[in-house]
């Protein structure tokens, strides 16, 4: 895709691909790739204090807020866009408070959140400094950020080898993260960052399960478009997966 | 993908129960998957009919190995 | 591959070097496209190619000396091609209006003093670059000597309307001048640099000094003259006759010495292609028919449009894909090396094994040599490719099937059920020591043993045996660290048993041993024969008395006294030898080397597919795989051993058909069996229960499974577990059943029917998915 409003354009156009039957199919009600076993890998090494209150930003269908709940014992709030997965979340799992919200202006106070989740959300989101913001906001000191997501291996590689040495499941690369230098703005410092690409590998071979090739699934989720244009967005730059927690200062 | 006509074309030997179609759990290179299969869960024997194992788990094993 | 590698690499690839026409012109104007334009018809692309490197098209067009005729390789096969001519009906048909954009002015003020072709070349050079340039001519008029030459070569409103580019560029020209001593110091004063036409000036004194010719003198490479700042060109009239691409030349050069100059950037580096020069394609002319340069019916008018596009239709478009034009595998790809030399650097870089097509390609080589062979430049896809996979290795990022099933079998013949080291029965020493080889043995236990008791009867002091694997298929993999176990383990039996003189029985084995154990100095079983003498019964009963097409396998590349040895065997035999096109230097890979058929298997059926059509006779192979890989292709096929220790007398070899990877396993077994047998050695096999199990196999099951890889000692293993465990299902139309089993990486499926004592196999497949277990 040549220009970035032609790309904005596309994005538009196509359904959230979250709500694509077979990305459903193939991530189950998590989500997002590798299920829960990204958050689970963070809580073992960092834990939160007994009675701590988590916000699961993009909550989807709420898997994620309820698994904390019931495995962990961490209250965690659900907050999505969208009314149709928060229905449905809320008829999966009744016990957990559900939120309608957008990320850019959190309906939270200053300080009341041990710990933000941020799942699969922030490369959909184009005013990624003003949801960091947000997320410095309602975070208490010393609360933590998670955020795992998609990122192209390609651009971070070529930013050169100043990055932070990550433990790649692919050889020695010096991969930076995506949103590393606006996290440091705002006011995050960042003790964990690690690629877990085979999760979109994964992903990648549910697909083929779930509709027969990799260009089945293009076309379902393009209704229409440009395959290639769509894809494109998406798989442009040998697309990886990140796992960061970010701390407030 | 719909295996009922080979759970139905297939028996379980080892008890002579039928194949019901059943969440069957796969891994390879560090990834997980699942496919409603027919299987026998008494006994716990799975059946990947042929066009399975040579079409689309053969393309995601080529997908999982390629890095 | 690093960043300096790849550069190595893509220079040896000569493809991409523009062919002689190009290189033998003055301006490097690009002839090989023009043709190509002219032979579609289209006139105006090929216009525009002119357009591209010469300043005035409609003139040069019509005038010029075409030195690149000269160089034309069409040359000595018909005559060159009559580039000079097309280009004039080029120029003339093209009707369209020309467009010169004026460029930004730069600020610098350069001057031309003399308006013939050297000088307006340049001014029009350094207008179109952005500089102020100031052209002065003593005429009333630009073009020099060009208005002298004859109206019909170069009419004289093409002069004008050529030139009439200058009032576009809006060139500030001085009609009229004096040129003296007086203007050229006024001119020193106030440009920042100058160039002097010297056919204008030739004969006026401007107190430089001149050459032999009487021309300024200047720096052939540059331009330059003893005066920084003044340049000067042109002139060909006085050393000989009117070059007017080289008139054009000597305009352009110093042009360019002055942009670098005002650039502050070195006039002279970087500069040795600048000009006619040398060209480093290589282009065969094999074949190409001699036809001679199509003449114009009308010598004074030219070519007509249907002679032109006859005369371009003998362009050969020089190309060299020499490699390409011999091997599938390169071809099928599109590309050539140098190419595919980055393709690699960037699946490894850039792409990190993501593209699958790329590692598939990088381990499609069957690493024989033909393209290093071929190629001017030796360049070697083998060593690119090997090289490739053994970083592939490193990064982690080689795809586990590629290889797996090769070293398996290796690991089989290196392992209990094959390796053997002894002496021969009754000695306790060995002057000579017999490596058959796994192939070999694979496929011809029989005659390998027959070859070791022949060695035993004519060798003194005594013929050992070692039976093993020489690692080549670890080597093809990039497995370093298995090649040199299976080398040590060799180097160890063969110090063991004194460093007695290694016999090879496999070309492979020669090869590998030759290039990475010199010291083990290995002799082939077949200049052995030709010493100690064929076998009489060979000699005499003979298998064959029809003509045979003799494949040398890809091993035997360099190694003529092994070929021309076999040739000698079967003249001896009586068997009547067929040369076949891929044969002596130049045979290409039967599709088993670099382990091809493992990780591209419908690759290595095509190359074999394709080898087979060469000829309607018998093969006669020396090498096992090439026998068996041709047999599988369902050619008759011979391995020349079977020639000389026939099993059956008036036997027919070439019908015996492919060998399945489960019998070639078995066929070692036995060759181990029977030389411990001679010893009085019983070996005391552990029979597996399930090895004991009787099947039966239809021949279209049998192929089927050996393509997808499966042993029969696989097949056994999931019945036996089906039927001792009770663990399998049963089909409700026919009753057959159906199992599975994970013995390591791989999972098999069979489908087989109780018979008598036995099973039927009706069939196998597998994946290497692994089964968990039900999600409760």
């Amino acid at each position: 895709m040549k220009t970035s409003e032609a790309r904005s354009e596309c994005l538009s156009r196509i359904a959230p691909l979250h709500e694509a039957e077979s990305i459903r199919k193939s991530l189950g009600t998590a989500l997002r790739p590798g299920g829960f076993a990204l958050i689970e890998r963070v809580l073992s090494l960092h834990s939160f204090p007994a009675g701590a209150v988590l916000l699961d930003v993009g909550c989807g269908f709420g898997a994620t807020a309820a698994h904390l709940q019931r495995n962990r014992n961490h209250m965690t709030i659900g907050m999505d866009i969208s009314a149709k997965m928060l229905i449905e979340a809320g008829s999966l799992h009744s016990k957990i408070p559900l939120v309608r919200g957008c990320a850019r202006h959190l309906p939270f106070r200053r300080g009341s959140c041990d710990g933000v989740i941020c799942e699969c959300v922030l490369s959909l989101i184009a005013e990624k400094q003003q949801v960091l913001r947000e997320f410095h906001r309602v975070l208490r000191p010393g609360g933590l950020l998670i955020i795992s997501d998609i990122y192209s291996r390609e651009e971070t590689e070529n930013r050169g080898k100043n990055g932070l040495p990550v433990a790649c499941h692919s050889g020695d690369a010096f991969v930076t993260s995506p949103v590393e230098s606006l996290l440091k703005e705002t006011g995050f410092e960042i003790p964990l960052f690690e690629d877990h690409s085979y999760l979109l590998r994964e992903l990648a071979a549910r697909l083929i399960f779930e509709c027969g090739s990799l260009d089945a699934f293009w076309s379902e989720v393009s209704d229409g478009l440009n395959c290639r244009d769509v894809k494109s967005i998406f798989c442009g730059g040998r697309p990886g997966y990140y796992l960061l927690v970010a701390r407030k200062d | 993908m719909n295996f009922s006509q080979e759970a139905a074309a297939w028996s379980c030997a080892s008890c002579g129960g039928n194949l019901e179609l059943v969440k069957v759990h796969f891994s390879y290179m560090k990834g997980n998957f699942e496919v409603d299969l027919p299987a026998c869960a008494a006994c716990g024997l799975v059946l990947v009919p042929e066009s399975l194992a040579l079409g689309r788990m053969a393309e995601a094993e080529r997908i999982l190995e390629d890095k | 591959m690093e960043k300096n590698e790849l550069i190595e690499w893509e220079n040896k690839c000569i493809q991409e070097e523009p062919p002689e026409c190009n290189s033998a012109c003055p301006l490097h104007v690009d002839a090989r496209l023009l043709l190509k334009e002219i032979q579609k018809g289209n006139w105006d692309a090929a216009y525009k190619v002119l357009n591209k490197t010469m300043p005035f098209p409609g003139i040069l067009g019509r005038i010029c000396d075409h030195p690149c005729e000269d160089r034309c390789k069409r040359g000595p096969v018909g005559g060159p091609i009559a580039i000079g001519a097309l280009e004039r009906i080029c120029v003339e048909k093209f009707a369209g209006k020309k467009r010169v954009q004026p460029l930004p002015r730069k600020s610098q003020k350069i001057a031309v003093i003399g308006g013939g072709l050297a000088g307006v070349t340049a001014a029009l050079d350094l207008l179109k670059k952005g500089f102020c340039v100031s052209v002065f001519e003593q005429g009333d008029r630009l073009g020099g000597y060009l208005w002298d030459l004859p109206e019909q070569l170069l009419p004289r409103e093409v002069i004008s309307e050529e030139l009439s580019v200058f009032e576009t560029l809006m060139a500030d020209i001085h009609f009229g001048t004096g040129l003296d001593k007086t203007l050229f110091d006024q001119v020193c004063e106030e440009y920042d640099a100058l160039i002097l036409d010297r056919d204008s000036l030739h004969g006026i004194d401007l107190s430089l000094k001149l050459d032999s010719d009487g021309l300024i003198d200047i720096d052939p490479a540059t331009g330059t003259t003893e005066r920084e700042g003044v340049f000067a060109g042109g002139g060909t009239r006085f050393r000989g006759g009117f070059s007017p691409v080289m008139e054009t030349l000597e305009g352009r050069k110093p042009a360019l010495s002055i942009e670098r100059m005002m650039q502050k950037v070195g006039l002279t580096f970087g500069r040795e292609n600048e000009g006619p020069c040398s060209s480093r394609l290589f282009t065969s002319t094999e074949g190409i028919d001699p036809l001679p340069r199509v003449v114009p019916a009308d010598a004074v008018k030219g070519y007509t449009e249907e002679e032109a596009l006859r005369e371009a239709e003998r362009c050969i478009q020089c190309e060299c894909m020499e490699c390409v034009k011999k091997c599938l595998y390169l071809e099928r790809y599109k590309g050539y090396p140098k190419k595919y030399a980055r393709e690699i650097f960037n699946n490894e870089r850039i792409l990190f094994g993501a593209a699958h097509q790329y590692n598939v390609f990088t381990n499609s080589c069957s690493t024989c040599g033909l393209c290093e062979t071929i190629c001017p430049n030796d360049f070697s896809m083998a060593d690119l490719c090997l090289e490739a996979r053994r970083t592939m290795l490193k990064l982690k990022i080689m795809p586990p099937s590629f290889h797996e099933f090769a070293l398996q079998d290796m690991a089989f013949s290196n392992g209990e059920p094959f390796s053997l080291c002894r002496h021969a029965p009754g000695t306790t020493e060995s002057a000579w020591l017999y490596f058959p080889s796994c192939q070999l043995c694979g496929t011809a236990p029989g005659e390998v043993l027959s070859s070791y008791r022949y060695l035993q009867d004519k060798l003194s002091g005594g013929v050992g045996i070692l039976l093993h694997c020489c690692g080549a298929p670890a080597f093809w993999a990039g497995r370093e660290d298995l090649f040199q176990t299976a080398l040590d383990e060799i180097r160890d039996s063969w110090e063991k048993m004194g460093r007695p003189q290694i016999i090879t029985a496999c070309p492979t084995c020669l090869n590998i041993f030759q290039e990475h154990a010199p010291e083990l100095k290995p002799v082939s079983l077949w200049q052995i024969m030709l010493e100690a003498g064929i076998p009489e019964a060979a000699c005499v009963k003979g298998t064959t008395r029809s003509t045979v097409g003799v494949v040398d396998p890809c091993a035997t590349r360099h190694n003529q006294v092994e070929q021309q040895g076999i040739r000698s065997i079967l003249g001896a035999l009586g068997i009547k030898v067929e040369e076949l096109p891929l044969s002596g230097e130049i045979p290409e890979c039967c599709g088993y080397g670099g382990l091809m058929y493992n990780a591209n298997p419908t690759l290595s059926r095509d190359v074999v597919a394709r080898r087979t059509s060469a000829s309607d006779n018998d093969y006669l192979a020396y090498c096992a795989m090439c026998r068996d890989n041709f047999a599988s292709a369902g050619k008759r096929v011979s391995h020349l051993i079977e020639h000389i220790f026939p099993a059956v007398e008036g036997g027919d070899p070439a019908a015996r058909s492919w060998v399945s990877w489960s019998d070639r396993r078995t066929n070692r077994c036995r060759v181990k069996e029977w030389v411990l047998g001679d010893l009085g050695e019983r070996e005391e096999a552990q029979v597996e229960e399930y090895e004991k199990l009787k099947l039966t196999m239809a021949p279209e099951v049998r192929k089927r499974i050996d393509e997808r890889r499966i042993l029969e000692e696989d097949i056994r293993k999931v019945i036996f577990h089906a039927e001792t465990a009770g663990k399998k299902m049963q089909s409700r139309e026919g009753g057959s059943y159906l199992a599975y089993l994970q013995p390591e990486n791989v999972t098999f499926w069979v489908e087989y029917s109780p018979d008598g004592n036995g099973f039927t196999v009706l069939n196998a497949y597998c994946h290497r998915m692994k089964i968990v277990g039900l999600k409760k």
